[in-house]
């Protein structure tokens, strides 16, 4: 028999919540006698009675009086009177709360206590701080901004694990939590498939893919690039793995990232084995399976079919005229796939992205003759820019300079002397965050492009449920004269055999 | 960091048919109607109006259009903000491709499916305090509709693990109560989806007998979401008090005090049918059914129909009741 | 410094799984880019937009070092529950010359340090004022002549145990309330003089020397006569009801005023049949309280600071402790650094003027009395107060208002002192220098000006914010010093580097 008396001077509930606290805590299986009250002469009598002994405090102080069978079954009872203390003291929402915004992420959360998740896309040097705000206000974090300090995110993800909350990123692009996308997401509808990803173009492109054969996906939930990385361990990776394998709804799990660094790779490999869901690992990068294969072999856990991703061509294809493969891409996952899908077909290619740093090229390369892939998404070629999602005038730009005539491969328009692109394959990806129409500020310069002799070649990422209209942006597309594919892989691979055709054609 | 702010430049807006003065409103759609918003256009038929809701009848099948902010039914296209628009009772407008479509000749309004929730609740199992607990929350507000049969909560636990089953006590509670979700049919739903939602065996033969009688004797919502309910599919609120159950007491209090707030007697209802299906859940994973049955437990005098319930299996330790 | 991993961040705070993730989200808090908050809005999706702004770039480090730092939470926690836990109890009037020992030539003043040649007009004006009382000097120039040459010694108010209104001048015949823990700490107040030409607003001469005497005469031995007859006078509980009943401690005071009057009473008047007192010395004692609504002011404010200085010299804590003006610089002290005072030019408060005053007619920033707000009183307990913005100006909300943006500032509400309108919510308890930094928004004070030229007295009473840089600078001291001493760990740090 255990019994404790615990007196918390000056802290004050009303005898409502306190009497729905104390039955509370006498559900708990073991517990004997439970008395939450203020100290007031009755209730001091009250504890006499129940045979608790004179607790030194007055009217003003709480008392919580315990007898159960054993102390574990007391620290529970202890435990449900904090949790229904803790849901009755609420804030009541005054006026002011209507007129004076919250400055902080605590004043925030406590307005808002049914807010599970904190959005963060402050500038990266202050998104720790805010960060950890919301772990500390018992919330999760997704971390969209970038520019984290790498000691910042293990500290975030050593904070968030000791408080068993998860840190979304940073970097983090994409979530999505039952159906609701956070950061740039697809319309997807909730299915069997959660997706834990360390690229947020890459969990698009395979939302996308399972979207376009009628397999739904419940939750993505967005890691950051560098989680994988050896001095981060995995940390959300394995901590989301864990979530997914403990849902329910969630009958088989993918994870979409970059070739994770060997030591986590272990870990992570391990963690999926011991899932009692089955796991379906997705690295993007030479010699690994595309994301269309990974889709692919998620129908088959699921024991659906997986028909070939839709694509689309214009009845009047453009050239190609001879010349070099041009990448524009606002993805970086989906750059990194193409590369590799290209790079079978054609040898090495240069990248901004490249995996090997040899080939690794400035954003303004203008070798003659180069085949060159682009993220314009990349950090160095975005900052204080909007992200080609949310503009693709970049894309736009690059694309009128390619079939100019005058730019080499990924040259802007300043550039003189080489020749331009034969073939040009780019990434248009729809959703929340997305520009609402991005078809419409590209098909002038795709026309420009066929006019020029230049083949396109366009991997349209999103869904059916996508407000820019799925359908609606591929025969904008298409009567631009480009061939749309709904698969990056199948994009590059045609963007790849262009080039080839022309090349022996020639 | 890139910049997230919307270009300067002009962009056409959202592409979209430019009939007249259309308008276009987002909202967010339940998944088990999805197959009649993504299919084929066709018409539909407005066959009753609420303050919040408007309910179509879409081939046959009930699909609501809920106003922000109200209660968001397993079968609803809730908007992101504002009221369906004003259509009256009789009404014919369109569904289809994504969208609801009402309005004629220069005016007319679409409703697009922004994003897709799935009000289908699955765990693993109850927790025996936490079950408790909803029943003594339950009990401590007296909230049964007068018109239900005497102790109908009680007699719903014991018929559900006797040998003939609950037709009986279904048959005395199909539309049995007042208003579009009557309170007996509150109670079914709620008891049904607590089992359905850990796939408990008692739920086939519950669902059996509502299926029997549900096209006939109530409302076509109640109608509608009895069978949502055999999804274990149902509101927000009786989610969240599910998911309670499965994770510990600690947060049953403040998950039933939401649902317990909602409309007049529909909240208590249903979650007295939550307490009663998740106790039979329980009871049976532990020992069976007959167990569930022999261990009834008052559910407080006066709490249902002015005659001591029973509920099964939600047995409380003895204490001092002093207490409180 | 960034990462300290020997400490856990084992603080209780452990959600009990990460399952609440996997729902549909009921709100979303977002901080930053709004095109973020407008997609989730696009979903239908309720959510809560943070006013974010940057920190001062020259504060990043300070700001990161801090929120890294494991302790600074619970050193807070330390320091506000220490503050709360302090219940004040009025107990006696003794002259200051006994109660702080300062003898001739020696006076207090309000805020940080400061001389006679920095000090600002109405400061001079109570110095004089004071010397001329104390019959140090016999003309107010021979007075400045005696401040000016350095023979009156100057020091803080702060540093003996007392806060003082205004100029805050204590001399060593002035009889001092006393306000006691019952755990042996002590902090004092004057006597509060009333309104008009008054030496705390800098005004000097026969009339405000002779209200000085009667108080030291009369006013002082009666109310000490009366409360050692009544017993010690829960002031806590006094500042709880008063706060209940429409006042916020610092510029309002007319409920608790009466309420100490209504317990005094009785006691007072038997004071007669004790002997040395007549019945027209109290009639003359309770008619001067009556004239004065800010009578109590004194004792919320030696109340106050007992409370202040419960949290303070806390380890790594970031609550603000003091705040305090010498109507030439405004000062702060925190938690974790001791006595050290951080210092900026006090500024003008905005508000109303009385009579023919301007705003050119007012003095920067002075006295002690922001205490009260240090405690969560006056400026943030302004909803509980709404007809203070006849006195302040400004509309009722804007009083709940401020009490509403007060609330992010601040560790805790105080868990007695609780406002009605806001169901029984506590004030707004414990700044958090951290906080105001983060996010730029000074406190709030209630406050009476002071004419800028020496003898003036009071020209208004307005609102005004103390400057930011103090906050800054206590910040980047609490950065350098050295972390709460963490728990032993064999584990070595394995991230080095801090934020980029």
């Amino acid at each position: 028999m255990t019994e404790l008396v615990r007196v918390e001077p000056g802290r004050y509930h009303d005898s409502v919540t306190l009497m729905r606290a104390s039955a509370a805590a006498g559900d708990v299986p073991g517990v004997d006698t439970v008395i939450a009250a203020m100290a007031t002469e009755l209730n001091r009598a009250l504890l006499d009675d129940a045979g608790f002994p004179a607790p030194d405090a007055g009217p003003d102080d709480l008392v919580i009086a315990v007898r159960a069978g054993h102390a574990a079954a007391a620290d529970q009872a202890l435990h449900v009177i904090e949790g229904a203390l803790a849901e009755r003291a609420r804030p009541p929402q005054s006026g002011a709360a209507t007129r004076v915004p919250p400055h902080t992420v605590e004043a925030a959360a406590s307005r808002a206590p049914e807010a599970p998740v904190v959005v963060v896309s402050v500038p990266g040097p202050h998104a720790y701080v805010e960060a950890a705000a919301a772990l500390r206000a018992g919330r999760h974090a997704m971390v969209f901004s970038d520019g984290v300090d790498l000691a910042a995110e293990v500290a975030l993800k050593r904070e968030a694990a000791a408080r068993g909350r998860l840190v979304m990123g940073p970097d983090c692009g994409t979530v999505i939590l039952a159906g609701v996308g956070l950061g740039f997401a697809n319309v997807v509808v909730p299915g069997p498939v959660g997706i834990v990803a360390a690229s947020g173009t890459g969990a698009q492109q395979l939302c996308c893919l399972l979207d376009g054969a009628g397999i739904g996906v419940r939750h993505v939930l967005g890691v950051g690039g560098r989680d994988l990385s050896a001095a981060v361990g995995g940390a959300s990776a394995l901590a989301a793995l864990a979530l997914l394998d403990d849902e329910p709804t969630v009958e088989v799990i993918a994870l979409v990232s970059k070739p994770p660094a060997p030591e986590v790779a272990a870990a992570v490999a391990a963690a999926a084995a011991a899932c009692a869901t089955p796991v379906v690992l997705a690295p993007v990068g030479p010699g690994q399976p595309t994301l269309t294969v990974v889709a692919a072999r998620v129908a088959d856990v699921l024991g659906v079919a997986f028909p070939e991703p839709a694509s689309s061509r214009p009845e009047v294809a453009a050239g190609p005229r001879p010349g070099p493969l041009l990448g524009l891409f606002s993805g970086g996952t989906n750059c990194l796939e193409a590369t590799a899908v290209v790079e079978e077909v054609l040898g090495p290619v240069r990248s901004n992205v490249h995996p090997d740093p040899a080939w690794r090229v400035p954003a303004d390369h203008r070798a003659e003759g180069d085949h060159v892939l682009l993220d314009l998404g990349d950090d160095e070629l975005t900052a204080g820019r909007p992200h080609p999602m949310i503009d693709p005038a970049p894309v736009a730009e690059r694309l009128v300079a390619a079939s100019s005539g005058e730019g080499g491969a990924g040259g802007a328009g300043e550039v003189g002397g080489a020749r331009g692109a034969g073939v040009v394959v780019l990434d248009v990806v729809l959703g929340h965050g997305a520009h609402p129409d991005p078809a419409a500020v590209l098909a002038p310069p795709l026309a420009g492009a066929r006019e020029a002799g230049v083949a396109t070649v366009v991997a349209l990422v999103g869904t059916a449920g996508d407000r820019q209209g799925l359908g609606r942006q591929a025969r904008s597309l298409v009567d631009a004269g480009a061939v749309v594919h709904r698969s990056v892989a199948a994009a590059a691979a045609e963007a790849a055999s262009l080039v080839a055709t022309a090349r022996s054609t020639r | 960091m890139p910049s997230l702010e919307r270009p300067t430049t002009h962009h056409p807006p959202l592409p979209g048919p430019s009939v007249g003065s259309a308008s276009r409103l987002a909202g967010s759609a339940s998944v088990l109607v999805r197959d009649l918003l993504v299919g084929p256009r066709r018409p539909a038929t407005v066959v009753a109006r609420g303050p919040a809701a408007t309910y179509l009848d879409v081939d046959g099948r009930l699909l609501a259009v809920v106003a922000s902010g109200g209660v968001r039914l397993p079968c609803a296209l809730v908007l992101t903000a504002g009221s369906p628009v004003p259509v009256r009772t009789g009404a014919v407008v369109s569904v289809g491709e994504g969208v609801m479509g009402a309005g004629s000749r220069g005016t007319t309004t679409e409703i697009v499916v922004a994003r897709w929730f799935d009000p289908r609740v699955r765990v693993d199992r109850y927790d025996g305090a936490a079950v408790a607990h909803l029943a003594r929350v339950v009990r401590a507000r007296a909230g049964a509709d007068p018109s239900l049969p005497a102790g109908a909560a009680g007699r719903l636990a014991a018929d559900l693990g006797a040998a003939a089953g609950p037709a009986e006590i279904v048959a005395d509670l199909v539309g049995r109560g007042a208003g579009l979700t009557p309170s007996g049919d509150d109670l079914l739903a709620g008891a049904l989806a607590a089992l359905r939602a850990v796939r408990s065996p008692a739920a086939g033969g519950l669902a059996a007998a509502i299926g029997a009688l549900v096209r006939l004797r109530t409302t076509r919502l109640s109608a509608a979401l009895l069978e949502a309910a055999g999804e274990a599919a149902v509101v927000p609120e009786a989610e969240a008090v599910i998911l309670a159950l499965a994770a510990g007491p600690r947060r049953v209090e403040g998950a039933a005090l939401r649902l317990l707030a909602l409309g007049h007697t529909s909240g208590w209802h249903l979650a007295a049918g939550l307490a009663v299906g998740a106790a039979h859940a329980l009871a049976a994973a532990a020992g069976g059914p007959d167990d569930a049955a022999a261990r009834p437990v008052a559910l407080a005098g006066g709490g249902l129909a002015g005659r001591p319930a029973v509920l099964a299996g939600a047995g409380a330790p003895g204490r001092a009741d002093g207490a409180r | 410094m960034i990462a300290d991993d020997r400490v856990p961040w084992g603080d209780g705070t452990r959600a009990d799984d990460l399952a609440d993730l996997l729902v549909p989200p009921a709100a979303v808090i977002t901080v930053g880019a709004p095109t973020l908050d407008e997609a989730l809005a696009a979903q239908g999706v309720a959510t809560v937009p943070v006013d974010w702004r940057p920190p001062p770039a020259a504060s990043r480090a300070a700001v990161v070092a801090l929120t890294a730092r494991p302790g600074t939470d619970e050193a807070n926690r330390t320091a506000v529950e220490r503050m709360a836990a302090v219940r004040p109890q009025l107990v006696d009037v003794t002259p200051a010359a006994e109660a702080v020992g300062i003898g001739r030539h020696q006076l207090l003043h309000a805020g940080p340090p400061v001389d006679w040649d920095a000090a600002s007009g109405p400061l001079r004006g109570a110095i004089v004022g004071a010397c001329l009382y104390e019959g140090w000097a016999g003309t107010p120039h021979e007075a400045e002549a005696l401040a000016a040459s350095s023979a009156i010694e100057l020091s803080p108010c702060h540093d003996h145990g007392c806060a003082g209104p205004m100029a805050g001048i204590v001399s060593p015949s002035m009889p001092l309330w006393t306000v006691t823990d019952g755990n042996g700490r002590t902090c004092r107040s004057t006597l509060n003089e009333g309104l008009g030409k008054v030496l705390r607003y800098g005004a000097f001469g026969p009339a405000v020397t002779e209200r000085l005497a009667w108080m030291q005469r009369v006013l002082g031995p009666a109310l000490a006569a009366a409360l050692r007859r009544h017993g010690p006078v829960d002031a806590g509980s006094l500042i709880a009801s008063m706060v209940a009943m429409g006042d916020e401690g610092h510029n309002r005071n007319r409920a608790g005023t009466s309420l100490l009057v209504r317990a005094l009473a009785p006691d007072l008047v038997r004071t007669v049949d004790d002997g040395g007192r007549s019945a027209g010395e109290v009639a003359d004692v309770l008619a001067f309280v009556d004239s004065n609504d800010h009578f109590l002011l004194n004792v919320v404010m030696a109340s106050a600071k007992l409370v202040a200085d419960a949290g303070a010299g806390v380890q790594g804590s970031t609550v603000v402790v003091t705040m305090a003006r010498n109507g030439t610089q405004f000062g702060i002290r925190v938690s974790g650094t001791g006595d050290r005072w951080f210092t900026a030019p006090a500024t003008v408060p905005d508000g109303l003027f009385l009579g023919g005053f301007g705003p050119g007619d007012a003095n920067p920033d002075i006295g002690d009395s922001a205490i009260t707000e240090t405690v969560g009183l006056g400026g943030f307990a302004m909803a509980a107060a709404p007809a203070i913005v006849q006195l302040v100006g400004g509309g009722v909300d804007d009083a709940a208002d401020w009490t509403e943006l007060m609330y992010q500032l601040t560790v805790s509400e105080h868990p007695r002192w609780t406002i009605p309108a806001l169901g029984f919510r506590g004030v707004p308890f414990g700044i958090d220098a951290l906080r105001v930094v983060r996010t730029g928004i000074a406190p709030i004070i209630n406050t009476g000006m002071a004419g800028r030229v020496a003898g003036t007295g009071q020209v208004g009473a307005g609102l005004v914010r103390p400057p930011l840089p103090c906050f800054a600078a206590a910040l980047d001291a609490l950065a350098e010093v050295d972390p709460p001493a963490p728990a032993p760990s064999a584990a070595p740090a394995t991230v080095e580097g801090g934020p980029s």
